[in-house]
């Protein structure tokens, strides 16, 4: 048995069973409103001949109604399983829902510009004893304007975020950022290291002032893990060593967002999380090593 | 006449297109190939002091390490050769695993700290390796494909070797102390 599957086993031997009760009562009283808010709109329209404002208002109050539902089953779901799954995967880890990554040290990682961060779902601790380790969800979004003066909101980024320490101090940004392309190759040439593995390179784009340090770090081992991630999870996700620390930042969208539909500990929906997590820990602590081995 | 005209100015423009490109990797290449000699030439500046604090320790090995004196001394007078560069690196390693035979040697702290530098070389060393070789495989793909290869045969562009140090080679060896 993994890892992966001992967790999930334990959690599921512990009493979930009010959870459970919490989400199919949510998930059946979703419906409730939904009917009932069909039937008054038609009803209203029939009889005051398409006066369009009562339907257009009683969604609303069904849309609160049934944000306020989920909100209270997410609140709980995150309390119960995900603290408790964080906690058996490293006992030095903990889980905080409510509270996230500050945008300066998200700045120091992927430079971008946008008007609007949140970030939530925050897990700090140590990897090993030795590095510290935050992990959160990040959304970030910009303002954007049409020609008839229309303002709307588009997402530059939202998905997992995470910072992990380093002994050694990065003194010129490692960018390994998704491959972008040919058109995206010919416009951003400058710094690109050229890396020794065709398949690495048809994934990412290295960029990089000092090439040789880059070339210490990313040495096969640390490569292969990344060609490994990508190809099993097509997950889209970008890393650089910056300063004293590591970034990565997976394209997820909202990470441990239960379904109403889905039961508590749905399997494939750990998983996902457990091999994100795991991928950070594996990759920090191999870019950890190189750094040491080759006493940059 | 038209026709004529715009199809040989495209011709043109995809063989300049086609000639910078090829001269821009050229130069990358000549570029980690100047690297390589840099971190070679660092490390075969500690080559000196090595042979030295291993004579007192290993007398047997004299001749031996005279040979790579004389080997160094013949790499700095003809520097730019890889090959010969390749080389001698493996002789230095093999400089650096006799203290394997030798404990005395192994202790001795000029010997570790002259043997941290040399790793900490080697490492670069390999990683300017890499650079390197990348920059030589995509040169001489760039060179051999149609139509490339044609005017890589007229303007004289010539493939270029991969450099090898062969590193289980030189992590592996046996020096006969007989």
């Amino acid at each position: 048995m993994n890892k992966f599957d001992e967790i999930y086993e334990t959690i599921k031997s512990e009493s979930f069973e009010e959870l459970e009760i919490e989400r199919k009562k949510a998930n059946n009283l979703r419906t409730i409103p939904i009917i009932t808010s069909i039937c008054v709109s038609i009803l209203i329209s029939l009889l005051l001949h398409s006066l369009i404002i009562f339907p257009i208002f009683i969604g609303l109050f069904v849309g609160f109604l049934l944000s306020m539902l989920k909100t209270e089953y997410r609140n709980k779901f995150k309390n119960a399983v995900i603290k408790r799954f964080i906690e058996e995967y490293d006992s030095n880890l903990c889980y905080k829902p409510n509270s996230g990554i500050s945008s300066s040290i998200y700045d120091r990682g992927f430079r971008e510009s946008y008007d609007s961060y949140s970030s939530d779902d925050l897990i700090e601790g140590m990897i090993d004893n030795t590095y510290p380790i935050s992990f959160a969800e990040v959304h970030t979004e910009i303002e954007t304007e049409d020609s008839d003066g229309n303002r709307s909101s588009a997402t530059v980024f939202h998905g997992a975020f995470a910072c992990i320490g380093s002994r050694h101090n990065f003194r010129t940004p490692i960018m390994i950022h998704s491959d972008k392309g040919f058109f995206g190759k010919l416009f951003n040439k400058k710094n690109k290291i050229e890396m020794d593995s065709e398949v690495f390179e048809k994934y990412f784009d290295v960029h990089a002032e000092n090439g040789i340090a880059t070339m210490q770090i990313l040495t096969s081992d640390v490569m292969n893990l990344m060609i490994d991630f990508k190809e099993k999870y097509k997950t889209k996700f970008e890393i650089t060593l910056n300063g004293s620390n590591i970034y990565i930042r997976f394209y997820t969208g909202s990470i441990f967002e239960p379904s109403l539909s889905k039961k508590g500990l749905d399997k494939d929906f750990l998983k996902k999380y457990y091999d994100i997590i795991n991928f950070t820990f594996d990759f920090s602590k191999l870019i950890n090593k190189s750094v040491n081995e080759a006493d940059i | 006449m038209v026709t004529i005209i715009v199809i040989i100015i495209a011709v043109l423009l995809i063989i300049i297109v086609q000639y910078n490109s090829m001269v821009s990797l050229k130069k990358k290449v000549e570029q980690s190939s100047s690297s390589i000699e840099v971190y070679l030439k660092q490390r075969f500046d500690l080559l000196p002091n090595l042979v030295e604090t291993v004579k007192a320790y290993a007398k047997y090995e004299k001749e031996t390490l005279e040979k790579i004196i004389e080997m160094r001394k013949q790499y700095m007078n003809n520097s730019s050769d890889l090959e010969e560069g390749a080389r001698l690196n493996n002789e230095c390693d093999k400089v650096v695993f006799l203290a394997e035979k030798y404990p005395e040697l192994k202790a001795d702290a000029q010997f570790l700290n002259l043997q941290k530098n040399l790793s900490k070389l080697e490492s670069q060393l390999q990683a300017a390796r890499r650079i390197y070789n990348s920059n030589v495989t995509i040169y001489n793909t760039k060179i051999s494909v149609f139509p490339n290869n044609i005017l890589a045969g007229i303007f004289g562009f010539k493939t270029a070797n991969l450099f090898n140090i062969n590193e289980n080679e030189a992590k592996n060896i046996n020096v006969n102390l007989t």
